[in-house]
């Protein structure tokens, strides 16, 4: 497991998160799955097409991810597989065959992962590892060093449709941050408004900063990057000036009860959409 | 079709049908570029709430692209079996055509005849015409395309 984790992974993943002894604050790369189409007329069986990546600038690629941890769920809540996978150095692919109408969600399962390290003797580095659970992680530490251990309950995620939208593939897990009820990410349209509202842990992800990024920042000065904070609904308005793909991020972290096995837990949320032409 | 009754037996009771024919003519334009294809053109009427409340053509080869016509597809298209009887068909080549349509299921009120015209490797345009219903002298409106659409007129009689 620890083979498998380069220190560059590593640092895409959690970067500022490990240091022993300072705070957390944000990620180092915005992740995002990236539609070849978010909306679909065919009739037939079509063919969609996704980059995964990690990156600063929105959506170029600078380092692949794991096509593995990805689901692709059809309208009617069914797991579909991915295709034709490929992992590069900058970018990951896959593609899907949507044959079903309505709303497919393409994301990642949202479970949760550990990060942990602990500073050796005499060390001036932390040893870094990653773990399907906090146990594990703890076996691998040596006795009596100084550690910890951060839950990253991260989602990935964007959504296309066939058709007519539905709502099936959109129903919230009540876990970690995600979409709450009543926004659909395919009806969003230049020039005009709406409401997302995010979920944590299936109750409204109040006092939340959301970051909403249009596609193209290599070509501009600025990322200019709306930042928005969610109310006590965990709503957030936003008004989309031009048509194009859009990033939305929100990350939270919370502080773990003194008898948890964790330190903290990171939320973290991405969302690739697009706005259409009205 | 519960809709359709309730609407019918309205009619009956309270408005006495003032149904108004259109004549529609909607011009395609000659394109100087060396590779042409038909635009993909819908044509519907939407309420004054932008609503699609019926279709009257759309004129097209491939599902696969109507998503292209994109105020149609958004506002009608998506929920639509394709193809619609006696509203989907092939693309026409530039020239001008003529449709008859009639007003009969609609109630009183303001509306919009749409054009929305797009095409491979080309552009996109969209016009609307608005009219109000119910038509008591015959009236004629027109608008002239820039781009994807030529001169577009409709003649309403009562």
């Amino acid at each position: 497991m620890i083979k498998n984790i380069t220190a560059k992974k590593m640092t895409i993943f959690f970067c500022a998160c490990i240091s022993l002894l300072s705070c957390h604050q944000a990620f180092a790369h915005k992740r995002w799955i990236l539609a070849s189409s978010n909306t679909l007329s065919s009739t037939e069986a079509e063919w969609v097409t996704f980059d995964y990546s990690a990156s600063n600038d929105i959506f170029y690629f600078d380092h692949s991810m794991d096509v593995n941890g990805v689901i692709a769920t059809s309208p009617k809540g069914q797991k579909i597989d991915l295709q034709n996978t490929f992992k590069g150095k900058l970018r990951s692919v896959f593609d899907i065959e949507a044959k079903e109408a309505g709303t497919y969600k393409i994301g990642t399962s949202g479970n949760p992962l550990y990060f942990g390290g602990y500073m050796p003797d005499g060390a001036d580095k932390p040893v870094r590892m990653r773990g399907e659970s906090a146990e594990e992680l703890l076996s691998k530490f040596p006795k009596g060093v100084k550690s910890r251990v951060t839950r990253v309950l991260g989602r990935i995620e964007t959504f296309i449709t066939k058709g007519e939208p539905t709502w099936t593939a959109l129903k919230p897990s009540g876990k970690g941050l995600e979409l709450g009820e009543g926004f659909h990410p395919n009806e969003v349209y230049a020039g005009e408004s709406t409401t997302i509202q995010l979920l944590l842990n299936g109750k409204p992800a109040k006092n939340i900063e959301v970051l909403i990024t249009a596609e193209s920042s290599r070509y501009r000065n600025q990322l200019t990057s709306k930042t928005l904070k969610t109310n006590d609904e965990g709503e957030i308005s936003y008004h989309w000036p031009i048509a194009g793909r859009y990033l939305l991020e929100a990350e939270h972290e919370t502080k773990s009860p003194e008898s948890d096995i964790t330190t903290h837990t990171i939320y973290s949320y991405f969302l690739t959409l697009e706005s259409r032409l009205p | 079709m519960k809709n359709l009754l309730t609407f019918f037996t309205i009619s009956l009771l309270i408005q006495p049908s003032f149904a108004a024919s259109f004549n529609i003519n909607v011009s395609i334009p000659k394109m100087k570029t060396a590779e042409y294809h038909a635009p993909y053109v819908a044509i519907w009427v939407e309420n004054n709430e932008s609503k699609a409340v019926e279709d009257i053509a759309v004129w097209h080869e491939k599902n696969k692209w109507l998503k292209d016509l994109r105020t149609w597809w958004r506002r009608s298209g998506r929920y639509a079996t394709i193809p619609i009887d006696g509203i989907t068909g092939p693309t026409r080549r530039p020239g001008q055509y003529t449709i008859n349509w009639n007003s009969a299921e609609l109630p009183d009120g303001n509306y919009a005849i749409v054009f929305e015209s797009v095409r491979e490797v080309g552009g996109r345009e969209k016009i609307k015409l608005p009219f109000t219903l119910p038509i008591k002298n015959t009236i004629t409106k027109s608008a002239q395309g820039k781009t994807e659409l030529g001169e577009i007129r409709v003649s309403i009689e009562p």
